[in-house]
């Protein structure tokens, strides 16, 4: 070949490499800019860069919604299913993480122009006004052209010549991808909200472990930091404000709740000023400083309010009454109010005491009851005299016993609990629980839960059908009667996850709740729910309601469990786990999850039992 | 101005397309300004600075030539007393040279170590307990003022010899001086070998562009996927070979070896290939140095320009001196006939070395790595006839594989002990590294391989760019002409080959945002 045409096949060469790139950008799309024609995988491409990614979700799904929430990344923790609800609407989700208010204006000045807009909710925390126009450094943060004016040509180009290994990344992902949120698929497209499906299984309960956990999220020390783009941003939400009341949308402004430790780095004056230049552009509701800004549990990290606290923030506005709120949870802030309240919230901060809204709830976990303990016992067997002294105890020292349903209407509503309560468990549905436990906590005057396993219900002599005999298990019969006398609930051990090896004949045996080995996730989904049906169904025909609590088969489980169980309504759930105090805390749902459960046996003393019940 | 960088590709080939649509015989102006473009993005100031050596070494060269003229003029005169003439000839040359150089290198000395010697002082008053408090010089190191130093002192030389005349043009003298492509990373350029190409110009010739195309791809390739990759992986375990195993400082001194040499050759054949775009062909610089046999004929492989810029210009004037032959006549007098025939190369090696160990930059390790190397070649020379008997005796054939394979493995042992010195950032700590190595060599466990930034997939890719550049050199070193057997390929291989260097090149480089470009070793020395 001559040195011409080696430079003429160079040259091609050049050309050809650079089409490439462009071309597997361009199909891969990782950012979802070109309609991500092969994936369609929009959860990696918003994670990427949700701007362009959420705009471009929108271009092709514009119909299915008429409501949109415009804001920064704790805007993420309004439901669109609650917002839906009540607004009667079809809503998404735009927030934006590391958002400005120009975006803002930007975003809604598009959605106007693109979409069908009835509901607009601009979500403001103190981040709006700390920062303006930030810009676009990183092809991560980019702005669609079509919402700022540059040039579209140049928009397409930075992107079909972004960085191939971010298109290799997402074939990577892709291939590592499993229904639960990772890393690098943490948004919900079709909402627009974070997946937090995983996030939201954490325990919550004692502020010990949750500082432990979390402390360095929380630490901040207080100054007098000004907020130096509170005009920008009230000019910001003025344009919002003028574009819907031209266009006749319904526009909601909130200004999310706040923890204390970040309100505190500002000065007085900074905050007032910020409150006042927007009370002077719009009506919008504060809940910037409430009670549960005191408590960091209500917060993921220190700028991130939780879900739960969403879901408080929009019964509030909307005025639904069966989920609970502090006092002085939330105002409506209009110009004439605005000074009035600003004065109250720095005279009379709306500090909330713990015994308000958290509960320490001991549990106790009891099996099987038996006359008399000889050495052919189970270990976990304890005699009917034993149990007679450990409740006699209970009642001496004023614990009062409690049922999941108060637990969960605590949590949930607001509900009360009694003076030193306590939640006595027995797991797996002895027919002594009924003979022998019942009587003794009637004599009591206390009640506890027993957990059954569905499968062995009724069972008094053999396991299943299988000839091996086992343990009497009481069956609905009894079940119905103790339900109806108050002293014993009935909730959930699973139907069939709980076997017996020794006596199962099958390859896939389920001694718990576990996946099996290798048990791919939709598989172990179909599992779960099936079980939860069955028990369900077989509980729902026999005492007349579902069941809401289910204790963990040898109180194992992993986040897998937890995100199943949860998704499918069962709000309560208990492990075996004895590492941290069941500190309930109204309005967080997380402090109902793998609650810990410790064992009473034969042989636990008095002054054991008082270590459990005081927490020591 | 990276030169792997797109501005510079996009630079050359602007100033391609320039030098090549204008008139031949001004083609060497379209050079000069390329030069001065180049010179001025880097720094105006620097620039200053290198106008002040280039004018200082232009005038120099001017008056030797005139004093060359003088000698001649009285030489021809009638009854002239002819040793008389030639000795006040060249007693003035020789003064004029000594003014020039001592100026020329007193300004690389103050750029280059002027403030590490003020910080060895105040470090040693410290010691003796004096409070020793010196301001260092705000000074910009101007770029490439090692080599421009030594083309222009090898210019003067050359004139004062005779064997050069004097650049009278001044702008052609410039171009010299200022060719741009050996400012990053040399080579240190004869002026009998560059100025006539600079000056003559060239018509287009493809094969020139597409040889420059093939250097600077290569060079390239080797800085990005080798030398880059390595890196990290060398700073890890010099910075902190303490929590390592003695073996891993070994391999992380090897690993040096590699990097430094995909560094420095992947930087020279960018450079070279970037002059014969231009038609210029620039002196060779690397030829497969870790195939070397022996530590002489691994300096005669390595960074060639420098060695034999010292050989000519320091070597043989020290070698040829007269105090040093009558140190010999001496030593052979009082310690027999072979010592005193050895002392005078040996002494000359070391010095010469000594001055490589300092070009390098300053610093007691550099010293070291000097006295080592020069203390080495010294030994062998002197041990060479017992070495002989030795294998004779073991009947030892030159061409045997496997004594040749013992002697490239023992020329590359010697090799990376050399480079603890020169790596190390003191005397000390190359001391530490190397006694370290010594008494916890230990086993070399593969898990430290993730301690090094570098992941699997960065390993495998240096693994396979290793094995590239192995089997490319062990082609060379057989004899085999690899772009000549490249091109009588089918189109196709050829095709593959362009498209797989520029498409590594575009997907990893220049299209990756998170590529680090990392400053070659020797830039700016």
């Amino acid at each position: 070949m001559s040195s011409k045409k080696w430079l003429c096949m160079f040259a091609a060469a050049i050309l050809l490499a650079l089409t490439a790139c462009a071309a597997f950008n361009i199909l891969v799309d990782p950012f979802g800019v070109f309609g991500d024609p092969i994936f369609s995988w929009y959860g990696y491409n918003e994670t990427n860069n949700p701007r362009v990614a959420k705009l471009s979700w929108l271009k092709q799904h514009s119909q299915d919604y008429d409501s949109y929430v415009i804001g920064s990344s704790s805007a993420a923790s309004y439901s669109v299913e609650e917002l839906n609800e009540y607004l009667d609407a079809r809503f998404y989700n735009l927030f934006v993480y590391g958002c400005d208010t120009k975006d803002y204006v930007d975003f809604a000045a598009w959605l106007v122009e693109n979409c069908q807009v009835k509901n607009l909710v601009l979500n403001l925390g103190l981040n709006e006004a700390t920062a303006y126009n930030i810009g676009e450094d990183s092809i991560n943060d980019r702005m669609p052209a079509d919402t700022t004016g540059r040039s579209m040509l140049q928009f397409y180009l930075e992107y079909a010549f972004c960085n191939p290994r971010l298109s290799a990344d997402k074939l990577s992902a892709w291939f590592q991808d499993e229904e639960l949120p990772q890393y690098f698929d943490v948004f919900e497209p079709v909402s627009g909200c974070y997946d937090k499906r995983l996030r939201d299984i954490e325990k919550i309960g004692d502020p010990d472990v949750y500082t432990s956990a979390h402390g360095e999220s929380f630490t901040f020390i207080p100054g007098e930091s000004q907020l130096p783009c509170i005009q920008e941003c009230a000019r910001s939400v003025a344009a919002i404000r003028d574009l819907c009341a031209q266009n006749g949308i319904n526009l909601i402004v909130i200004a999310s709740p706040v923890y204390y430790g970040q309100w505190s780095l500002y000065s007085e004056d900074a905050l007032r000023s910020y409150k006042t230049a927007l009370a002077e552009e719009v009506d919008f509701w504060d809940f910037s400083i409430t009670p549960v800004s005191y408590d960091s549990r209500y917060f993921y990290d220190a700028t991130h309010f939780r879900n739960a606290l969403g879901t408080m923030v929009l019964a509030e506005i909307f005025g639904n009454q069966a989920v609970y709120r502090p006092q002085r949870f939330g105002t409506y802030v209009t110009a004439e109010n605005c000074q009035s309240h600003i004065d109250r919230l720095f005279s009379d901060p709306p500090v909330p005491s713990l015994p308000d809204y958290t509960a320490d709830v001991p549990i106790l976990l009891y099996h099987h009851v038996v006359e008399e303990v000889t050495d052919g016992s189970d270990a976990m067997a304890v005699s009917q005299e034993a149990l007679d002294r450990q409740l006699r105890l209970l009642a001496e020292e004023g614990f009062h016993s409690v049922t999941a349903q108060e637990l969960i209407d605590y949590v949930y509503h607001g509900g009360s609990l009694p003076e030193k309560p306590v939640f006595i468990t027995f797991d797996d549905g002895y027919y002594s629980n009924y003979s022998l436990a019942c009587p003794l906590l009637e004599k009591y005057g206390l009640n506890a839960t027993v957990f059954s396993i569905g499968s062995s219900m009724g069972h008094m002599e053999y396991y299943k059908d299988t000839g091996h005999p086992i343990t009497p298990h009481f069956g609905y019969g009894e079940a119905r009667e103790m339900q109806r006398t108050g002293v014993i609930d009935v909730q959930s051990h699973t139907y069939d996850m709980h076997q017996w090896p020794a006596y199962e004949t099958g390859s896939q045996i389920r001694s718990n709740i576990l996946p099996l080995e290798g048990e791919r996730y939709e598989d172990y989904t179909a599992a779960i729910r099936s079980d939860l049906e069955t028990y369900n169904r077989e509980r729902e025909t026999e005492l007349g309601a579902p069941f809401c609590a289910l204790a963990y088969p040898e109180g194992q489980y992993r986040d897998w469990t937890e995100v199943l169980v949860h998704q499918a309504g069962i709000p309560l759930t208990l492990s075996t786990r004895t590492d941290s105090r069941n500190v309930l805390v109204r309005g967080l749902p997380q402090s109902l999850y793998a609650l810990c459960r410790w064992y009473v046996t034969e042989n636990t003393t008095p002054s054991q039992l008082r270590a459990i019940l005081q927490g020591t | 101005m990276s030169i792997n960088g797109i501005p510079f590709l996009l630079f050359l080939a602007a100033w391609t397309a320039v030098y090549y649509l204008t008139p031949r015989r001004f083609q060497y102006l379209a050079l000069l300004g390329a030069s001065v473009c180049f010179y001025l993005a880097y720094s105006v100031r620097a620039a200053f600075y290198l106008l002040f050596t280039v004018a200082a070494t232009y005038c120099a060269g001017l008056v030797l030539g005139r004093l060359h003229q003088w000698e001649r003029t009285r030489l021809a005169q009638a009854g002239a007393d002819r040793p008389a003439i030639k000795r006040q000839g060249k007693r003035r040359r020789r003064l004029v040279l000594a003014a020039i150089l001592l100026l020329n290198f007193a300004t690389l000395a103050l750029f280059k170590y002027w403030n590490a010697w003020l910080g060895s002082l105040s470090r040693l008053g410290q010691l003796l307990g004096l409070s020793l408090q010196f301001r260092p010089l705000e000074l910009l190191l101007p770029l490439g003022i090692s080599f421009y130093t030594f083309q222009t002192a090898g210019y003067l030389i050359d004139v004062y010899r005779g064997k050069a005349e004097p650049e009278r043009s001044f702008l052609k003298y410039t171009l010299f001086a200022a060719w741009f492509p050996q400012m990053i990373q040399g080579p240190i350029n004869r002026y009998a070998e560059l100025q006539p190409q600079l000056i003559r110009g060239s018509a287009f010739s493809a094969d020139s562009l597409k040889y420059g195309i093939q250097l600077i791809l290569w060079g390239m390739l080797k800085k990005v996927f080798i030398a880059d990759p390595l890196a990290g992986a060398v700073a890890e375990v010099y910075g902190n070979f303490g929590q390592y195993s003695g073996a891993v400082s070994f391999l992380g001194a090897a690993l040096y070896c590699l990097q430094l040499y995909c560094d420095f050759s992947g930087g020279v054949d960018v450079v070279r290939g970037a002059a014969r775009l231009f038609g210029v062909e620039m002196a060779e610089n690397f030829r497969r140095p870790y195939f070397a046999r022996s530590l002489d004929e691994f300096w005669r492989r390595w960074h060639i320009s420098l060695g034999e810029w010292m050989k000519d210009y320091l070597f043989y004037p020290l070698a040829l001196s007269a105090p040093l032959n009558r140190l010999g006549r001496r030593l052979r007098k009082r310690l027999g006939a072979r010592a005193g025939k050895l002392a005078v190369p040996c002494i000359s090696t070391v010095a010469v070395f000594l001055a490589v160990g300092v070009w390098q930059g300053p610093g007691l390790s550099n010293v070291a790595y000097g006295l080592w190397n020069g203390g080495l070649m010294s030994l062998s020379m002197i041990c060479a006839p017992w070495c002989l008997k030795i294998r004779n005796r073991l009947g030892l054939q030159e061409e045997n594989v496997w004594f040749r394979a013992f002697q490239i493995l023992r020329t590359c042992l010697l090799v990376v002990i050399g480079r603890y010195f020169s790596r190390a950032g003191s005397l000390m700590q190359a001391l530490r590294m190397l006694k370290h190595t010594l008494l916890h060599f230990g086993p070399l466990n593969p898990g430290v391989f993730t301690c090094f930034g570098l992941s699997g997939a960065d390993w495998l890719g240096l693994g396979l760019a290793c094995g590239v550049l192995l089997a490319v050199s062990l082609f060379q070193e057989w004899g085999v002409p690899i772009r000549k057997t490249l091109e009588k390929q089918h189109w196709l291989v050829q095709f593959g080959a362009a498209f797989g260097a520029v498409l590594l090149l575009v997907v990893f480089v220049y299209l990756n945002s998170d590529y680090v470009a990392i400053e070659y070793v020797y830039e700016n020395v």
